[in-house]
């Protein structure tokens, strides 16, 4: 009740911005991103790109680096003037000529390079005034960092070995260009301008390497006898509201991707609804609105006609992340994925590795795992390929767990980090490796914050940064722990288990956790549903004390993790 | 002591976000009381807090940092505020040896002279006294909106503040507008600083803003000599590292041997 005059407050006059239907009137008046894009289109910031420069990047308005965006630039940490840019890979897919002059450009820039988990090849340490010459090496050797970030169709991912793998449905891959011919040129404008990011895949993967069900859009391979073509599932997406992908119940044919997915983005991007607030504008939000059934109708209705149903969504027999020595389709032909631990490599082997590509007249790609794959060996070429590379620094006789784990970018890169999550997660590995020996069937998702660029909802064992604040006042770096979460088949968002354990807490949490997982000899089956056999409780208990029945260790941890540590 | 993780603040601030101010506040209050304050300085929107706080709980905690270079205006108005709402806006100080030492070696106006001294003064007058006073806390409101600045334009209602100890940060009025602002102030009679009348259009300190003429940027009415600055002075954004750091080491080593001299 109001101290003044005694009325509810909700009665006062009006306070604050008007609730009622939304206009696109009422767009620009709340969300300033949104007249920011309608004030100059994003796209036309390259145009200005001399002027920029030879302003200075201190006498840049704000709003014309954050159109930057749409050319694959954010800022790196702190904020003074240098970028992250994020080289789109379509599928994955380059050729080592590609992969020499990205190497190059690496190596001229900190010699630092990351593989990041949607296929994207990351630089930082970039300047303003180094953009003229790295857009024009990228150009020269077809290659784009269109719509990196920003609100936009982000790099279209898929299985980054079709074409190859032996189980897969059908070779994708022509469909998946059809999408990038489309959504990466910049002529397409109203494309560019979405209410939010988006993260659209597309495979024929047997085994749902791309995480379809993590979305915006999936195009999932389907075959029915002679059909081949896609199923549809939409609004998936992690951070802090994570949604598994929902199901659009439609079959379509493998010419109709580009139409399908344009009436999809058109039905979410023309409802002023979905731009009035920049944290709520992603499509996942729409679809829990409006529900698939809904969705799906206001599709077809944009397509003019309905679409065949398809009310199975498939599921994959199994985990598979192309890891390892795999027999190609074509006789004699092989590919082997080399794990690049958290993604993290250098110019200089890049460079190596376009150089032993080259050679041996091999294809590159880029796994979603932030790993390498080369393709194209022949058998005879194994040994000595496999061994170039372990020259290089990338072993494949390194288990499951190292090969497939991943980590977001973090420290000392990015703005929201807290933690360098790269280095802890190799921390992990270690600790882990050395108590346990090789772990296999077990990848841990290492985040720096709640926007889950590695997975920390769905991965086996998801840890992401966070903080201890004690009441005089200091901080100190601790971890939130999630299991229970699932890829594929056993797609499933994780939960919380724990909050705020010191790092070297964690290590022994995870150890016991993992211990107790193995001295079960696969009774449960998958880490994840042996993490859904337990309840918080019990998988707490496990951590702390080894075993899942002690209620008194289970009470212990939650005081320790609300009262100040000494 | 009340703590929220980074998730559970993205968790309400997606809650909140079509909530009214009133019911952020509300929340923050109820949360957090009285290890919450409104970090004030004379703003339209922080009088706009103020009058939705102190309808919520006449006893909300409100501080304000005297830099001791402020506009009459300001001061006035905090009287103004204690006539209104009985409620004593908590003033807080610069530490003085740090500042009689800044004052020594550069000058008392040393901000028209250099960026570096700019964000030098800003960083002792107003900072320091922000920083003590938000160690003593759990959260704290302030008047940011999206429309203000590009960098503002993600801020969300309720948010962890990393550059304060992980404290909580709360934006009620993240999506108003500025005619928003100014309705509410006038339905409701709220007390403003006289400036917004001369045509200031944000209140700052007195050597570091001025009033704008009708068409001219807004943003002209801050620090409008400089060429090459970020206009922020350090109480919403990290503050960069930059040359000025070693210059702040010195004037507190100095500071720091004045102190100890003296006791």
């Amino acid at each position: 009740m109001c101290q003044a005059c005694g009325c509810q407050t909700e009665e006062r006059p009006r306070a604050g911005p008007a609730r009622g239907p939304v206009t696109w009137e009422t767009v620009l008046q709340r969300n300033p991103r949104e007249s920011m894009k309608a004030e100059k289109h994003p796209v036309d910031i390259l145009d200005e790109l001399p002027e920029l420069i030879r302003k200075g990047y201190e006498n840049i308005p704000e709003e014309d680096i954050v159109r930057l965006q749409w050319y694959g630039l954010y800022h790196d940490k702190p904020r003074i003037g240098y970028f992250m840019l994020r080289v789109k890979l379509p599928n994955g897919r380059l050729t080592p000529q590609q992969l020499r002059a990205i190497g190059l450009l690496a190596r001229r820039f900190g010699n630092f390079a990351e593989l990041s988990t949607r296929q994207d090849i990351q630089l930082h340490w970039v300047r303003l005034e180094d953009l003229p010459e790295l857009f024009q090496v990228l150009r020269e050797n077809g290659l784009t960092t269109n719509a990196g970030c920003g609100d936009t169709i982000r790099n279209i991912t898929g299985c980054p070995v079709a074409g190859l793998d032996r189980d897969e449905l059908f070779d994708s891959s022509e469909d998946l260009l059809s999408l990038v011919r489309f959504f990466y040129d910049t002529a397409n404008r109203d494309y560019f301008n979405l209410p939010r990011k988006h993260k659209i895949t597309l495979s024929a993967c047997a085994y749902h390497c791309n995480y379809p069900e993590i979305h915006d859009i999936a195009f999932v391979g389907v075959r029915d006898g002679q059909q081949e073509g896609y199923t549809v599932w939409v609004g998936g997406g992690l951070s802090t509201n994570p949604r598994l992908a929902r199901p659009l119940g439609i079959f379509v044919g493998r010419h109709q991707v580009v139409e399908v997915a344009r009436a999809i983005l058109d039905v979410w991007r023309e409802q002023p609804e979905n731009r009035l607030s920049f944290i709520k504008a992603r499509i996942k939000f729409f679809v829990d609105r409006i529900g698939p059934e809904a969705y799906r109708r206001q599709i077809e209705e944009r397509l003019g006609r309905p679409l065949p149903d398809w009310p199975e969504p498939p599921r994959p027999p199994r985990r598979e992340f192309h890891t390892g020595v795999h027999p190609q389709k074509q006789p004699g032909l092989y590919y082997v994925g080399f794990p690049v631990v958290a993604g993290k490599t250098d110019g200089e082997r890049l460079l190596a590795i376009a150089d032993l590509a080259e050679r041996e007249g091999l294809g590159v790609r880029i796994s979603q795992r932030q790993n390498i794959i080369l393709t194209n060996i022949r058998q005879e070429r194994l040994e000595a390929v496999t061994g170039a590379m372990a020259d290089l620094g990338f072993p494949l006789q390194v288990s499951g767990l190292r090969a497939a784990s991943i980590a977001c970018t973090s420290d000392p890169y990015c703005n929201f980090s807290l933690n360098s999550s790269k280095g802890l997660l190799e921390e992990l590995l270690d600790h882990l490796e050395e108590r346990l020996g090789p772990l296999d069937d077990i990848v841990i998702s290492a985040d720096g914050c709640p926007h889950a660029c590695a997975h920390h909802w769905v991965g086996d064992i998801g840890v992401q940064a966070s903080y201890l604040r004690r009441s005089d006042g200091s901080v100190e770096e601790a971890l939130m722990i999630i299991l229970g979460g699932g890829y594929g088949r056993e797609a499933r968002i994780g939960r919380v288990v724990a909050r705020r354990v010191p790092v070297a807490e964690t290590k022994r949490y995870l150890e016991n956790l993992v211990r107790f997982y193995r001295q079960g000899n696969g009774r449960w089956g998958s880490f994840a549903q042996f993490a859904n056999a337990y309840d918080d409780a019990q998988l707490l208990s496990i951590m702390e004390t080894g075993t899942p029945d002690s209620a008194a260790a289970y009470a212990q941890s939650r005081e320790i993790r609300e009262r100040d540590a000494p | 002591m009340v703590r929220l993780d980074e998730l559970e603040a993205y968790q309400l601030a997606i809650e909140y976000e079509d909530e009214s101010a009133d019911a952020v506040v509300q929340w923050a209050l109820e949360t957090l009381h009285p290890r919450v304050a409104l970090a004030w300085s004379g703003q339209a929107e922080d009088m706009v807090i103020l009058d939705i706080a102190w309808r919520i709980r006449p006893d909300v905690r409100v501080f304000a940092v005297d830099t001791g270079r402020m506009y009459e205006e300001t001061y006035e108005l905090i009287e103004r505020v204690r006539e209104r709402y009985g409620l004593q806006i908590e003033v807080v100080f610069p530490d003085r040896l740090e500042v009689e030492e800044m004052v020594r070696q550069y000058g008392i106006n040393l901000m028209y002279r250099d960026v570096a001294y700019r964000i030098l003064c800003c960083e002792l007058r107003k900072v320091r006294p922000l920083v003590r006073t938000l160690s003593e806390l759990d959260g704290w409101f302030t008047g940011l909106r999206r429309e203000q600045w590009a960098s503002r334009q993600n801020i969300k209602k309720i948010e962890i503040d990393h550059d304060h100890g992980q404290i909580v940060k709360i934006n009620p009025l993240a999506d108003w507008t500025q005619e928003d602002v100014w309705e509410y102030i006038r339905q409701n009679e709220v007390p403003y600083n006289r400036l917004y009348d001369q045509g200031f259009p944000s209140i700052g300190c007195r050597p570091c803003t001025r009033p704008v003429q009708p068409g001219e940027d807004p943003r002209a009415g801050r620090w409008w000599w400089e060429t090459n600055a970020p206009k922020e002075c350090g109480m919403h954004c990290s503050l960069e590292t930059g040359g000025f750091e070693k210059i702040m080491e010195a004037i507190l080593q100095q500071a720091e041997l004045r102190r100890q001299g003296a006791s």
